[in-house]
């Protein structure tokens, strides 16, 4: 093993004498940041306090909600055609903070459905609101038992917050249910604060897997891994030497960024910065595990690069890492087979939501398997190598 | 000189196949402690083969193969006691010369509190002190075969292979690296060298083995190789060769032997007379006016040639099971990885 810290202590000593890729580790989160502070510092999005939109998502991906939500809007439009689109946003009980309703606003061109599902008592209320504000009916009762096996439309999701219209007629809608819940737009998030978990997941995403591809190939078709295997280190050692370097690049990185973010743009971190340690080790390893591997494919640093960004840009997106999207069930389950998908959910967590580490267990869990899964699935495909 | 009871490399009957051709068919030789054995043989025969054995970078098929009376079934723990110098030096372009011996002298295990002086010892051993704090990727050719020399001995190792150690080199780099050779012999190191320079073996080695496509063809020191040809002279003859020139030559020194490989030549106990034959043979045909003919003593590439039939470095290139030559592009983002890098543009 201290051949690891020797091979990781070379990677240091040739990022000395690499000044311009230095400079430019220190430049892109500086960039990054800069830009995005620079543009966004300003803007704000509303939010709704206690709220956790993700978990209305969850509910509706597991089509319980969604079967029932149908057959309610159905009833209660006489038959509409399918919604485009549903608002989701969820809220614990007045009555009892266990106990979550879920909220999904689904509007039409003249009239909006609010159906309210507590799934604890398996009980609902909706109301149609024409779109002038005006109740134009209500009900409630249990939910309605579906089956499993209909088929049900594809529907876009999206988090309530985002539309004003909407809030406001889902607040007249809540009023008339009567259980003392209300929807009110609370202290806004800076659009920064938002999009920073989003950078820093962009970050370890880019820098890990295409370091470490690159990296790798280098040292192969330079024959410095070659040389270097003819003393007694083991490939193994080797291997995690050349990871422990590409996880201090993303580390050095990730300094600059949560320092320029936090000391320049004053970025809201509202949880424990120590929680993020371990998320970001995890997503870490695991997208390092992807460049190993990539760079077993890879005959040169071009073609590393190349399938580099064939990994990263599907896994971005998927990942909400550019844009913050509500997933369709399709989607959700391609995106359950990338690592940073539940780094981005883990860090949001935690730096917008102040989750504690035990919150972001599952996405921890989740991460901690991609990792050493595929960490070592990427070391065995150097191993093999000759 | 009983070698087996001395010796440190052990290789009895090694066959070895890569793309489904044989590169080594049947090898055997041993190697003595303290002597510099050479493997002298063209392109192709399968030299760096029987170093990547030994160095178990890669496996034999068949055959017994022992270094320092191990056999080669862990070759991590022979890795401390031997050294290697592949035909090109591999390290990071980004390292300096020092940087580089003081990392592997790490991964070899030497204590870092003789580790910094034995650097600097070998530094002025490869005449590389000044250069020390440079760039390997600024060092010329020469600089870079003598840190990769370096490279091979950081440990103090028994035993040292070095793969065409002189490739590439001008006549002056070439003795240079020969000096360093020598040296570690007076040491007390066993050196195992590949080479296809004939004057080099010659020079350096107390024994050698002709290796022709993956068989030794001879083995002995570089007199009793010599000495296979008999007493006589070779005669170069500075005229094209032809199919009826060599009959006609054949015919008229049925005593001598003529080859027209590389060039007509010669090889007879009785110089005197061919020469004399020669010359008038030549006066009498102006088509052969100013032929130059050099008279001089065997070498061991007369004696390849007689063996083999063929010349020392005729041959055309057989893999070797070395390189990563992949195919170069440029697409348009090429300066942007290079910058990535680090690496500067020559402009």
């Amino acid at each position: 093993m201290l051949g690891a810290f020797h091979i990781l202590h070379r990677q240091l000593i040739e990022l000395g004498h690499r000044r311009k890729l230095l400079a430019f580790l220190f430049l892109l989160p500086l960039l990054l940041i800069g830009l995005f502070g620079a543009l966004l510092s300003g803007q704000n999005v509303p939010s709704i306090p206690n709220s956790s939109t993700l978990a209305a998502v969850q509910e509706l991906q597991k089509d319980k909600n969604l079967a029932a939500l149908f057959s309610i809007y159905k009833t209660d439009e006489s038959g509409g055609s399918d919604p485009a689109k549903i608002l989701v946003a969820s809220f614990p009980s007045p009555a009892n903070a266990t106990t979550e309703y879920f909220l999904y606003v689904i509007p039409g061109p003249e009239n909006t459905s609010v159906i309210l599902i507590n799934n604890a008592t398996s009980t609902y209320n909706s109301a149609v609101v024409a779109n002038n504000g005006t109740i134009v009916k209500t009900a409630s009762g249990p939910l309605p038992v579906t089956s499993t096996f209909q088929t049900l439309p594809q529907v876009e999701t999206q988090p309530l917050y985002n539309d004003q219209t909407a809030i406001k007629l889902a607040r007249a809608a809540v009023e008339i249910f009567g259980l003392g819940l209300s929807i009110e737009l609370g202290p806004q998030q800076r659009l920064l604060d938002v999009l920073f978990p989003e950078i820093v997941a962009l970050e370890i995403g880019w820098v890990g897997v295409l370091g470490a591809a690159v990296t790798s190939v280098e040292d192969r078709i330079s024959g410095a891994r070659r040389r270097v295997l003819m003393t007694p280190i083991s490939r193994f050692s080797f291997v995690l030497g050349s990871a422990l370097g590409s996880f201090f690049l993303i580390g050095l990185q990730l300094i600059v960024l949560f320092a320029t973010g936090i000391l320049v743009f004053k970025v809201n971190i509202s949880g424990n910065l120590y929680d993020l340690v371990p998320v970001i080790v995890a997503a870490s390893f695991s997208v390092i595990g992807i460049g190993l591997t990539i760079s077993h494919f890879s005959k040169t640093p071009d073609e590393a690069f190349y399938f580099s960004a064939l990994v990263n840009l599907p896994s971005g997106f998927l990942a909400s890492q550019y844009i913050p999207i509500v997933h369709t069930p399709l989607s959700t389950l391609v995106s359950s087979m990338f690592p940073m998908t539940y780094a981005n959910k883990a860090l949001s967590a935690i730096m917008l939501n102040g989750a504690s580490l035990a919150a972001v267990f599952p996405e921890l869990a989740s991460l901690a398997i991609f990792s050493v899964a595929l960490y070592f699935l990427g070391t065995i495909m150097i191993m093999r190598e000759r | 000189m009983n070698l087996s009871l001395e010796a440190v490399i052990l290789v009895n009957d090694v066959w070895h196949r890569y793309n489904g051709v044989h590169v080594l068919k049947g090898l055997s030789f041993e190697v003595a402690r303290g002597e510099i054995f050479g493997l002298l043989g063209p392109n192709g025969a399968g030299k760096t083969t029987v170093i990547s054995i030994l160095t178990s970078q890669i496996r034999s098929r068949r055959g017994r193969v022992s270094v320092l009376g191990r056999d080669l079934g862990n070759g991590n723990k022979l890795r401390r006691r031997i050294g290697v110098a592949a035909h090109e030096l591999r390290v990071s372009d980004y390292l300096t010369g020092r940087e580089v011996l003081k990392l592997h002298g790490r991964l070899y295990g030497v204590s870092p509190a003789i580790l910094e002086g034995r650097v600097n010892e070998l530094l002025n051993l490869v005449g590389l002190k000044e250069k020390r704090d440079d760039l390997v990727h600024t060092y010329s050719e020469g600089m870079r075969r003598r840190l990769n020399i370096a490279l091979a001995i950081v440990h103090d190792p028994e035993i040292i292979f070095l793969d065409e150690p002189t490739i590439g080199l001008d006549p002056y780099g070439r003795r240079q690296l020969w000096r360093i050779i020598w040296d570690l012999k007076t040491k007390g190191k066993t050196l195992l060298l590949t080479t296809h320079y004939m004057e080099e073996a010659e020079f350096l080695c107390d024994r050698i083995a002709l290796i022709d496509q993956g068989t030794i063809a001879a083995l002995g020191t570089p007199n009793e190789l010599k000495a296979r040809l008999g007493p006589g002279k070779i005669i170069e003859i500075g005229l094209e060769s032809t199919p009826e020139l060599v009959r006609e030559l054949s015919e008229s020194f049925p005593e001598g032997r003529v080859h027209g490989q590389g060039g007509l030549s010669i090889s007879t106990q009785n110089p005197e007379s061919v020469v004399q034959h020669l010359l008038k043979r030549f006066a009498s045909d102006p088509g052969y006016g100013g032929a130059r003919i050099v008279v001089r003593e065997p070498s061991l590439e007369d004696v390849f040639l007689e063996l083999t039939g063929r010349l020392l470095q005729e041959h055309p290139k057989v893999s070797e099971m070395e390189g990563t030559d992949h195919e170069e592009n440029s697409p348009f983002w090429k300066p942007l990885l290079d910058l990535f890098h680090g690496k500067a543009s020559p402009n």
